[in-house]
């Protein structure tokens, strides 16, 4: 695969370290979560990739190009925790000065005020717009130059529900096209409904680099119920299939074993084999967030 | 450049204080210029700056040009303004990432900084020729350019003092800060100056003492507000009231302080790309 990024023991310090030692790999194609709670140093981390923070140590390289120079630049789209236009310009205008920097033609600027459906509005001052259409037009000024790979740091924070499917909408268009996105947010369901590939950090430092599904070594869990509880528990804990076995209230939760493989219809068979019929049977994988939160647990 | 002078161009057409403050100067800059065919009442008596003879040649030079000087900060507020907004609404991170290099930023400010003040010196040159022709006792060639090097002072004069306002704007971000530090700046030469004029003529008697101050050199005279302001001399003495009281204008063209604001002007250019380097955005 094609790297886009390539970040190597990168470290910033002010007076404390927020960024340490980091390493990465971004691959084209694919869409990138970056996660960590508050404070774990993701916006620093973008401020250097994006050259408005001086690193302490460490390099990177864009398109296999060391470092971050204004022609990269031109190849990125990035939206950083807010977005930022004059307030006294209209749409219209912020982007002519966008298309100026990033030397794309104007006519772009329409193109993008239709993706994010903001074209009628195009005259009005960016001081008017609410904080959805404001965030909107941040991401029609990242798309302007046609980015082969786009940042966003927190896109939806402060949005209210509506706002946020809308951002989430246009970003998983603009996955569909083939543009590498690498997404920064404490959001985790947010994460999990976008992105195929995951980087965690912790207080700085990065814990987990790759695919969703493979962050942590985890089978899932089966939800089960039937009419005589007691002798579904039985069974299930005579299957060997399982670590544990846990009441739920009604529902019995069963967590998978890392070496088993099983799925949903051969547990319903071994069942109905010893006269065991179940009224509720669902596979589930572990949601993000409970992985992220192992994860983070395992490397206290 | 033509892609700089665009984006100044988007960013200044429609930002209010820039228009205002653009119109106002214009208008009281030429305004300011005609003030030698008004009559003024002080002391009880009638004043006419243009019978005390401003608008002869050469000595019109030093007048308009230093007359008009004294609007510079008008000027010195858009720049000021337009600079530290970039700041306040994190516009200069958000065009970094977008893709403009520091010195393409400092070069688009320095691009306007120049075009006032390109603006600024043809209306004072073109007004003050058209003043001389009108109302001056002399029109030959040779008075008339005399000293015409006033012109190139005042366009220095002007550059140093943006180039000056545009390092204290990237340097503290905020336009209070900036005023404010311009004024403590101003009043800190004022003391440096002093406390260096003491300092030389402490227990020296009278002939001696103006001897001093007259030919000696003063380090305080480098400092950027001094310089600047030395370009042009308080041309008050040139008056014919003041002819006429008998006081002697004498005038050295200031090399020094022409050197010493080139100088400035290259310390604060490079000072401003420093710091856009160098600080975290």
């Amino acid at each position: 695969m094609e790297k886009i990024l390539s970040v190597k023991n990168l470290t910033k310090k002010f007076k404390r370290i927020v960024v340490n030692n980091i390493s990465f790999d971004v691959e084209k194609g694919n869409v990138y979560g970056l996660l960590g709670p508050n404070g774990s140093g993701k916006s620093t981390t973008f401020g250097m990739l994006l050259s408005t923070i001086n690193p302490t140590s460490g390099d990177w390289y864009w398109f296999g190009k060391k470092g971050t120079d204004p022609d990269t630049l031109k190849r990125i789209g990035a939206i950083i925790e807010q977005p930022n236009f004059y307030p006294y310009l209209s749409a219209e205008t912020n982007l002519k000065i966008v298309a100026e920097i990033k030397g794309t033609p104007s006519e772009r600027i329409n193109e993008v005020l239709q993706t994010v459906g903001l074209l009628e509005r195009k005259k009005d001052a960016f001081k008017t717009y609410s904080l959805g259409m404001k965030q909107r037009l941040a991401i029609a000024s990242a798309m302007l130059n046609n980015p082969e790979v786009l940042i966003l740091d927190e896109p939806t924070n402060g949005l209210d529900p509506e706002g946020i499917i809308q951002i989430r909408e246009i970003i998983s268009n603009i996955a569909k096209q083939g543009i590498t996105i690498i997404i920064a947010s404490h959001l985790l369901d947010e994460i999990e409904k976008i992105c195929s590939h995951v980087i965690v950090l912790k207080e700085g430092n990065s814990i987990y680099c790759g695919r969703v599904d493979e962050m942590t070594a985890n089978n899932g869990y089966f939800e089960l119920k039937a009419d005589n509880n007691t002798l579904l528990l039985n069974a299930l804990n005579e299957l060997q299939w399982f670590t544990a076995v846990n009441q739920d209230g009604e529902i019995l939760k069963a967590q998978v074993r890392d070496d088993a493989s099983i799925s949903a219809s051969s547990l319903n068979q071994r069942l109905a084999e010893q006269g065991i019929f179940v009224s509720h049977l669902t596979k589930k994988k572990m949601s993000l967030e409970s992985q992220f939160l192992e994860l983070v647990k395992n490397t206290k | 450049m033509i892609k700089l002078l665009k984006l100044e161009y988007y960013k200044n057409l429609n930002y209010k204080p820039f228009k205002i403050f653009t119109i106002l100067y214009f208008a009281i800059l030429i305004a300011l210029l005609f003030i030698g065919l008004i009559d003024f009442d002080l002391f009880g008596g009638t004043i006419n700056l243009k019978e005390q003879g401003i608008y002869n040649f050469p000595e019109i030079w030093n007048f308009t040009t230093w007359i008009v000087a004294l609007l510079k900060i008008f000027l010195g507020l858009i720049i000021v303004f337009s600079i530290s907004q970039e700041f306040s609404n994190r516009m200069f991170k958000q065009n970094t990432i977008d893709g403009l290099s520091r010195k393409e930023f400092i070069s688009s400010k320095l691009l306007t900084i120049s075009i006032f003040t390109i603006v600024s010196t043809v209306i004072v040159f073109a007004i003050t020729m058209f003043l001389g022709y009108q109302y001056s006792k002399t029109t030959e060639s040779a008075k008339v350019f005399e000293e015409i090097f006033f012109i190139g002072n005042y366009f220095v004069k002007l550059f140093t003092f943006f180039c000056f306002l545009m390092f204290l704007s990237i340097l503290l971000r905020k336009s209070v800060f900036v005023f404010l530090a311009l004024f403590i700046f101003w009043i800190g030469e004022g003391i440096l100056s002093g406390v260096e004029v003491y300092m030389k003529v402490r227990g020296m008697q009278g002939p001696q003492r103006n001897e001093v101050l007259q030919n000696d050199f003063f380090i305080t005279h480098l400092l950027p507000l001094e310089s600047m302001s030395s370009l042009i001399p308080n041309p008050m003495m040139r008056l014919n009231m003041a002819k006429m009281m008998g006081m002697k204008y004498e005038f050295h063209y200031p090399t020094e302080s022409m050197v010493a604001c080139l100088v400035w002007c290259v310390i604060f250019i490079i000072g401003s790309y420093w710091i856009l380097r160098k600080r975290d955005w």
